[in-house]
């Protein structure tokens, strides 16, 4: 992670010109509201294209021209992807577009709109926030309350314990299987694959825990963004539990605008595909991205057309295994560095003839049989906690304050034993 | 606010107890002949070589001329036996992976003008790339033979990896060590000596002109020891020792380590590709001399010693 100074600028511009466009676009009338959301919309969007896909663009078009044997032009930019754009220019463009369907009212203050951009415990990996949940909370007066004090410090100690814990041990032997697929055993691939489903999951639902636990210390409430996602039977209940903030952001202001479900059939098909593409698109110039979001585009359309056989025929737990199987399923995609790896990875990992255990006891000896077995024991832990504690923390399950006390102290001090304290940092940190 | 204190020194007070308990049973069920501990991982178990002897040895005699600090470039290339054949008491405290941080904390918890005259203290251009010291502070912490250092240690690094490698040195009584180096034919006052010499060709990664990224706190911890050594009242002087000439390091860290000496009015002798040594002749491996090798280093380095007055 680098810091570049100059790159507070952009943060700078699309805060004056979004507040600008939301005061006009109140004050408009007709086709110049259109107008000056369109100019918003085009100046956040045109960030984010310039600093997050412009040489994947330019690669593009280079192959392309390469099949005419013409040299493309277009030069290729050493630029780094500011830390946060893809949140900070989505969150002001709910702002623009909130203020012109009429259910917002434009922020007056300068100063209360810069915070809504960057306010600090989301600005870098969110959740996305809505004007609507926020910017109100921003003109009240907050006093210093212990009760939210201790329920914030709880929640991030919380999320610190999935990242530093969980996420960041498990890491370890992510790293150490996808980095050269095709020196290790099919069985050691398939167990990199559960451990960075559980991995990615501990890592941002860690982040966005933090989020949540240091602007709640503050007095502020932030929308959730995570409610237990592996636990869903359907991958349209998964997208409806994993990155909510993101996910409810493509409904409102892509997915709805399309015609969301209220359409013909095909349509309403490839509304959906088109969303999932433009959420892979987000997450990063890479084609890996966009299969993982053409992907759960397709698990959601062939999960509508046989809704009806699932319902029939698949009992309970295997609508939980096969929701489980195909989201793990997509995140090799999402991991891998290129289609190349993603492939050999996919392609090693079905090796059934390969399939025993002498490939797998000798990846274990390369990595330490003993860690590896921590590694499942952390997992097992975290699982069977994961939702007891959540609950704890939502105030959907009561715990007498003792009891509240010796948890989090125990977790504290599991954080100081089995935290993994090396340079990392988070995933979502990169989009 | 009685209520905030109560509640923290309360969940302090389950913290710790809770911790106590989890290293207590970690470092005292054996696996194998092996503490648990060492199986769960960021607990590597520290072999640490001659360390502990290293710091035990040290306290015998009242006085060295010469101390040498340093990683194993340290431990294999300053070689005590020839430092004494040529009319000076020496001493070497290199330790595994030894980083510049811990030198400096090693300096200053152990060398004075009392036991001391000149420290040497061994550099390469990797030291100041290194982006961990993890190694060298946790086996610094298994096998040191004073709390302050290992204090100190948890000081300068503020992470609680330090606390549970001090916590499992306690609940361990100390951390179990290799009696020998396999490769190695000798070992006095802290100096190894190693015969075997590379077989083979090896193969040296392409040497990049892209500048390094520079670990900022090695380079601090470069320029705490230097004034350490004032503070403290010994001479000091930067040594770098023999390297074969294909495995080139970027000349910037060089200048940096130059200019940090420079500022400190402390000479830098750096001898690093000023031979003419035979890669399978004379080291043991791709980073290290053998004693063939260190035997000329050694020559090379007491000449550049006297000329330059640092010893007489």
């Amino acid at each position: 992670m680098v810091f570049k100074p100059i790159y507070i600028l952009i943060l700078a511009v699309t805060i004056v010109v979004d507040y600008y466009a939301g005061l006009w676009i109140e004050g408009a009338q007709g086709t110049h509201r259109k107008w000056l959301l369109t100019l918003s919309v085009f100046v956040n969007v045109g960030f984010l294209a310039f600093f997050k896909y412009w040489n994947f663009i330019n690669d593009n078009i280079t192959h392309l021209l390469g099949f005419a044997h013409v040299e493309n032009q277009l030069p290729y930019l050493e630029i780094l992807l500011p830390i946060g754009l893809s949140f900070h220019t989505f969150q002001a463009m709910s702002y623009t577009i909130e203020v012109y369907r009429g259910n917002q009212k434009a922020e007056k203050h300068f100063g209360i709109y810069a915070l809504y951009v960057m306010f600090y415990p989301q600005l870098v990996a969110g959740p996305i926030e809505r004007p609507q949940n926020v910017l109100h909370q921003f003109h009240e007066e907050h006093s210093f309350n212990y009760t939210d004090f201790v329920e914030g410090l709880k929640r991030m100690l919380w999320g610190l314990f999935k990242k530093v814990v969980v996420a960041d041990n498990l890491a370890r032997f992510v790293d150490f299987c996808y980095d050269n697929p095709n020196d290790h055993s099919p069985m050691s691939l398939i167990f990199a694959t559960v451990f960075f489903s559980a991995q990615i999951y501990c890592d941002f639902s860690g982040y966005s825990d933090i989020a949540l636990g240091s602007a709640q210390s503050m007095g502020f409430k932030l929308m959730t963004n995570f409610k237990l996602p592996y636990i869903s039977q359907n991958i349209s209940e998964f997208w409806s539990r994993w990155h909510i903030s993101l996910s409810t952001w493509f409904r409102d202001y892509l997915y709805i605008p399309l015609g969301g479900n209220r359409v013909k059939k095909s349509r309403w098909y490839m509304n959906l595909m088109i969303v999932f593409l433009v959420s892979g698109l987000w997450h990063g110039a890479n084609y890996t991205f966009i299969i993982w979001g053409a992907l759960h585009g397709l698990y959601l359309i062939v999960g509508i057309l046989t809704a009806d056989f699932q319902k029939k025929y698949l009992p309970r737990f295997a609508h939980h295994l096969f929701t489980i199987i195909l989201v793990m399923f997509a995140w090799i995609f999402f991991r891998a560095k290129s289609f190349e790896l993603s492939k050999q990875i996919i392609t090693h990992s079905l090796d059934v003839i390969h399939l025993g255990m002498s490939g797998f006891t000798s990846d274990l000896s390369a990595f330490g049989p003993g860690i590896f077995l921590v590694l499942l024991f952390l997992l097992l832990v975290f699982f069977s906690i994961d939702q007891f504690v959540s609950k704890v923390l939502d105030h959907e399950r009561t715990i007498s304050a003792n009891k509240s006390m010796i948890l989090f102290a125990s977790l504290m001090a599991m954080l100081l034993i089995f935290g993994f304290y090396g340079q990392t940092q988070f995933i979502y940190f990169q989009f | 606010m009685n209520k905030v204190i109560k509640h923290t020194v309360k969940f302090t007070g389950i913290c710790m107890v809770v911790y106590a308990c989890i290293m207590f049973v970690l470092c005292n069920v054996y696996l194998k002949d092996v503490a648990l501990i060492y199986r769960v991982m960021n607990y590597a178990l520290p072999t640490g070589k001659f360390s502990k002897q290293r710091f035990d040895d040290f306290s015998k005699q009242n006085k060295y001329q010469v101390v040498f600090l340093g990683s194993s470039h340290a431990i294999f290339h300053y070689d005590t036996q020839f430092f004494e054949k040529e009319g000076y008491t020496a001493y070497n405290l290199g330790t595994q992976n030894q980083s510049m941080v811990d030198s400096y904390l090693i300096l200053k918890n152990y060398i004075n003008s009392k036991n001391c005259d000149v420290v040497l203290m061994d550099f390469y251009a990797s030291l100041l790339t290194a982006q961990s010291s993890d190694e060298s502070s946790i086996n610094l912490i298994a096998h040191a033979n004073k709390i302050s250092l290992i204090k100190d240690i948890i000081v300068e690094h503020r992470e609680p990896k330090f606390i549970n490698s001090a916590l499992v040195r306690a609940f361990t009584i100390h951390a179990p060590f290799n009696e020998a180096l396999k490769d190695s034919f000798g070992y006095y006052r802290g100096s190894v000596f190693s015969k075997k010499t590379v077989k083979g060709n090896f193969q040296f990664g392409s040497s990049s002109n892209k500048v390094p990224t520079v670990n900022r706190v090695e380079l601090a911890g470069l320029d705490k020891l230097l004034k350490q050594a004032k503070i403290n009242g010994v001479n000091v002087a930067l040594c770098s020792s023999y390297q074969y000439s294909q495995a080139k390091a970027h000349p910037y860290l060089f200048y940096l380590a130059d200019s940090v000496c420079k500022a400190n009015d402390v000479p830098f002798l750096d001898l690093t590709y000023h031979n003419k040594l035979v890669f399978n002749h004379d080291f043991s491996d791709g980073n290290h001399l053998n004693y063939f090798g260190e035997q000329q280093y050694n020559r090379a380095l007491i000449n550049s010693l006297r000329a330059r007055k640092i010893l007489k």
